[in-house]
Order: C-alpha cells, then sequence, then structure tokens
C-alpha cells in the first residue's frame, strides 16, 4: 500500500517538476526574445514626445538595461524566484502589483466562459449526438460550424455595434460606469453585470461552438458502443441509457477543455481589447507595444503557467470521469 | 467534401484574379471629387473607406495577401512539423525526448502572446517576415501528430520487414510510412490554414500585421475601427470575406477528416 503510495507521490513531484521547468524555459525564452528585439522601453515615448539621448541612457541605466544580457537575466531570475516580477516601465508600477490588479479581471471573463461553453457545448453536442442526421442535428452542426467560424474579435466587434451602439442595451466599455462610485450596491451589481454580458457572450458563443462539435462526434461514437445496446436490452430508460454514453464521451471534450485554456487567452486578448476591459489581455497588448519587457515577460509566464494547469485539469477531470486512468 | 472543395478553389482562383475583376485601384486615392467615406452604391458597392477607396476592390486586393500568407506559412509550417515530427519519431530515444520537452515548452506560450511580442517589438514585419513568423509558430501540432503516427508505425510488421530486407531508413520513411501520415497532415494543414487567416486578420486588426496601404481583411477592418457604427460596410465586408474563408476551410477539413482518416475524433 505505502509503495503504491509512494510511487504516486513521486509522480505528483515529477509532474510538478515538469511543470516549473517549462514555466521556466519560457519565461526564459520570452526574456531573450524581448532583449534581442531593437529598442528598449525609452526608445520611444508613450505621449509621443521625444526623449533626449542622454535622459534615455540615464533611465535605461537606472533600471540596469545596458548590462549585458547575462547580468540582466540572472537578476530578473534571483527576482522572479522571490517572487518579485520587476517594474514596469508602462505602468510606473510593480508589475506584481499590476498582475494582481488585471489578473483577476481576465480571470473572471475567461471562467464564466468556458464554464458557460463547457455546459452548452456538451448538452448541445451530446444531444446532436444521438440523433446524427436529423433536422435538428443539420440545423445545429451548420450553425456550429458557422460561429466556429467567426473571429472572436470580429464577432466581439459585432454585438458591440449591435447590442450597445445601435440598441442601448448594454454598456459597450469598460468594466463599470463612470458613475459606478454613486451607486447603491444593488445598482453596483447590475452594472458590473451589464458590462460582463457581451465580452462574455463574445468569448462563449465561439466557445460553445468548440465544444459542441468535439462533444457531437465522441457522443456519436459512444452511442455505437455495444454497451450502449446492453444497457437498452437490459430495459434501462432512455435517460439512463444517455447519461451511460454520455459519461464515455465526456473523457475527449475534457482533454479539451484543459487544452482550450491557451486559446481561448489569446481569444480574451482581443476581446478585452474592444470592449477595453482591462485585464491581463488588454494590459500585455499595451505593454507590448510600449516595450515593457518586464510586464511582457510575466505575461508570458502567467500565459504559460494556465497552460500548465490547464493540462492539469484535464488529467484530473479525464481521471474522475474514467477511472481506467486513475493510478 | 466537393462542395467544400469547391468553394475553397473558388475562394483561391478569385484572389489569383482579383487585379483582372478588381473595378478600381485598391490603394487608389480619389484625386478628384469627396475624398469621404460613403455607404454601398452602384459604383462602390461595399462602400470607401475614410480616404475614398473602394472597399470591394481591398476586399479582393486583401484576399490576394491573406490567402498568400496563409498557404505560403502552412505550407511552412507544415515541412517543419513533418520533419521534426518524424525525425523525434523515427529515432526515439533522446532526441525524441529533448524534442518533447522543447514542444512542450513552444506550446505552453499562447501563440497570441507570440506572434504580438515580435511584430510589435521588429514593428513593421514585411509580409515575408510575417509568413516567417506565422510558420515558425504553427508547426507544434503537426510536429506532435506527425510524431505520434511515426511512433505508432515503425513497430509494424511491415516496416520491421522493409527493414530486415535491408531498405534504407530514409526510404522506408518516405515510401511506407508517409503514405500513412498524409491524411493526417492534410487534413492540419487545411484547419491550420483557417486558423492561419484568422489569427494574421487579428494581428493586422491591431495594425501589427499588414502594413498600410497594403490592403489584407485585418487591415480594412482596422480601417473602420472607431466608426463602426456610421461606417458598418468597413467591418461587414471584409469580417464576412474571412468568415466565409475560414468556414469552407473548416468544412473541407471536416470532410477531409471523414473521408481520410475514419475513426478519429473531431479535434
Amino acid at each position: 500500500m505505502s509503495g503504491t503510495h509512494g510511487a504516486r507521490l513521486a509522480k505528483i513531484f515529477g509532474r510538478l517538476a515538469q511543470t516549473l521547468f517549462v514555466i521556466w524555459a519560457a519565461a526564459t525564452l520570452a526574456f531573450v526574445l524581448l532583449r534581442s528585439a531593437p529598442g528598449d522601453p525609452y526608445s520611444r515615448s508613450l505621449d509621443g514626445f521625444a526623449m533626449s539621448e542622454a535622459r534615455r541612457v540615464e533611465l535605461a541605466a537606472r533600471r540596469g538595461l545596458n548590462d549585458p544580457m547575462a547580468v540582466q537575466y540572472v537578476r530578473w531570475l534571483g527576482n522572479a524566484g522571490r517572487g518579485d516580477l520587476g517594474w514596469s516601465t508602462l505602468y510606473e508600477r510593480p508589475v506584481r502589483d499590476v498582475l494582481r490588479e488585471t489578473l483577476p479581471r481576465t480571470l473572471l471573463l475567461m471562467s464564466l466562459a468556458l464554464g458557460a461553453s463547457l455546459l452548452f457545448g456538451t448538452l448541445l453536442g451530446a444531444w446532436q449526438g444521438t440523433r446524427i442526421g436529423s433536422l435538428g442535428d443539420d440545423a445545429a452542426s451548420t450553425a456550429s460550424l458557422l460561429v466556429y467560424s467567426v473571429p472572436e474579435f470580429w464577432l466581439a466587434l459585432l454585438l458591440l455595434q449591435l447590442f450597445a451602439q445601435s440598441l442601448h442595451w448594454l454598456p459597450a466599455t469598460g468594466m463599470v460606469s463612470p458613475e459606478y462610485a454613486f451607486m447603491t450596491f444593488g445598482a453596483r451589481v447590475q452594472d458590473r453585470l451589464e458590462h460582463l454580458v457581451l465580452p462574455w457572450m463574445a468569448l462563449t458563443l465561439v466557445g460553445t461552438a468548440v465544444f459542441a462539435r468535439y462533444q457531437r462526434s465522441s457522443m456519436r461514437e459512444a452511442w455505437q458502443e455495444p454497451f450502449v445496446r446492453t444497457a437498452r436490452a437490459k430495459g434501462l430508460h432512455e435517460g439512463g441509457v444517455r447519461r451511460h454514453a454520455w459519461r464515455t464521451a465526456l473523457v475527449p471534450v475534457l482533454t479539451l477543455f484543459g487544452l482550450f485554456f491557451p486559446a481561448l487567452l489569446g481569444g480574451a486578448v482581443f476581446v478585452e481589447r474592444i470592449f477595453s476591459w482591462p485585464g491581463m489581455g488588454n494590459s500585455t497588448v499595451r505593454a507590448v507595444t510600449a516595450r515593457d519587457y518586464e510586464f511582457v515577460t510575466a505575461a508570458v509566464v502567467v500565459g504559460s503557467a494556465m497552460t500548465a494547469v490547464g493540462s492539469l485539469l484535464a488529467d484530473w477531470l479525464q481521471q474522475l470521469a474514467d477511472p481506467r486512468l486513475r493510478t | 467534401m466537393v462542395v467544400p472543395l469547391g468553394a475553397v478553389v473558388t475562394l483561391l482562383v478569385l484572389a489569383v484574379v482579383a487585379p483582372l475583376i478588381s473595378p478600381w485601384a485598391p490603394n487608389a486615392i480619389p484625386v478628384t471629387g469627396v475624398i469621404a467615406s460613403v455607404g454601398p452604391t452602384l459604383a462602390h458597392p461595399f462602400g470607401t473607406d475614410p480616404v475614398g477607396r473602394d472597399v470591394l476592390s481591398r476586399v479582393l486586393a486583401g484576399a490576394r495577401v491573406s490567402l498568400g500568407i496563409a498557404v505560403l506559412s502552412v505550407a511552412l509550417a507544415t515541412t517543419l512539423g513533418t520533419l521534426l515530427g518524424a525525425l523525434a519519431g523515427w529515432l526515439g530515444g533522446a532526441v525524441d525526448v529533448i524534442a518533447m520537452r522543447l514542444l512542450d515548452v513552444a506550446m505552453s506560450v499562447p501563440r497570441v502572446l507570440v506572434l504580438l511580442c515580435v511584430s510589435a517589438l521588429w514593428g513593421a514585419l514585411p509580409l515575408f517576415g510575417l509568413v516567417i513568423l506565422l510558420g515558425l509558430t504553427g508547426w507544434y501540432d503537426v510536429a506532435r501528430l506527425v510524431r505520434g503516427d511515426v511512433r505508432a508505425l515503425r513497430t509494424r510488421d511491415f516496416v520491421i520487414a522493409a527493414q530486415a530486407t535491408g531498405v534504407r531508413d530514409a526510404r522506408i520513411v518516405w515510401r511506407h510510412l508517409a503514405p500513412h501520415v498524409w491524411p493526417t497532415l492534410v487534413v492540419t494543414a487545411t484547419l491550420g490554414f483557417a486558423h492561419t487567416i484568422v489569427l494574421e486578420a487579428g494581428l493586422s486588426y491591431l495594425g501589427l500585421g499588414v502594413q498600410p496601404p497594403q490592403a489584407s481583411w485585418g487591415s480594412i477592418l482596422s480601417d473602420g475601427t472607431g466608426s463602426v457604427t456610421t461606417r458598418w460596410w468597413l467591418t461587414v465586408f471584409p469580417g464576412l470575406a474571412i468568415v466565409a474563408t475560414v468556414m469552407t476551410c473548416n468544412a473541407l477539413g471536416d470532410a477531409l477528416r471523414e473521408r481520410l482518416t475514419p475513426g478519429q475524433v473531431a479535434a
């Protein structure tokens, strides 16, 4: 018993070490890539005013940007190991503080979109998988192929145009209204929800199509398995048969759930940008154009960590759904 | 199968003959008359953009650029991915382990982030640079799939038999393994093509991809930002071009998968 326990612990630690290695390597690559690009954070001032060369060199020296790359790297790695991700030259605050503020906003948007996509997508796909070729299935397949093929940023632009600018049903940009500070508690909650709807919809519509397509084909396969016939032959009611098949068909979808994290993060970059959602994606685009090295490196670390979490989650969910994979 | 294939071929032909059928010069700013954005009219079915250029002509010219970039970068990514995947899968051992760990690292960074960084930091990439950039960040899936296929095949009897009769490795890979890998490659490349169109459009929309005055679908969209309500034609028409292309490619990819790789679950 203790033997298997030890093996299991070793496996978990191995996995953890591998994850940390991947994040470290990604961060190192980002570090080298950013620093070998021409220019530095001060080579183009954001407000459009030119900076004198002497001032530029002085500012760069203060941030240690004139040191050899290896020296900068060792310093950065040492600081990062202690949890200090550096200084954002764009926001003129520690990177960690900017992340602490923007990351939860992105995670809120992403998790709501991911949860809803998984729920709607698997329900639609499982429904389709048991009636392949029917009118309803064909209609749903065409619709999900269409939505799947729409770029998230274009969908976001259309939603913005339709619901915010033409119909005035929902606010166009930001996370709260300008008069948020003067609202009652109930009005604040409503205000926040209203601002969430459009960006959430842009991400969820596309996500639902992705999951539905996947779930449909895995359900279609499971539906033809012998155990489905057996269950039915033993007199299980149709709802029960469906639940049986669905449980098997869910396994490949859960893998996709984990692998979908980086794609969703990519989509969030554009959607946040269009709706001026003050999250990680939006601030990363700004930081990239401002050559804010340390913020962008941190963004790569966060992106890479999210991917790792996604794949760990995928494994865990798979084991939950499929007892054969448990060790 | 026939319908999406026909649609994709039609789109490619449209892109090739674009200069012949384009009613106006795509980058020409009118010298006389009003330089203003007007909605769809008979002379300009898709309207004109803020400096008076014909949007239909620009969408056609953009098709050349967007499809051209996608074709070339997917070709690069597929070649690279196949070579590296086959090498790792065939050689196995340390080469395979190292290649897989590197692939883990490469795949852990969201592709959009890499594209944003490189295109913003090196600034105004030429079209050729965009092709290289999209190609170099697009081979991971191909490599992973090819490696998996090759690994699964290399212990099969027909491969062992070929080895036993003294066939060279390169010939085994080319003559005996490649026919099994082709279907996966064709499907992956078709879907990758659709994805690349979206990525390029996104980058150009942010002003980081195709540079003005060159038209691409994303850059026309970006000409329309800030005026979505008043100049909807700048958002709707290039967007529909993207959706039509991506949808036909995805439909073709689905059809190819059903036809060529039965038994595989759709991605």
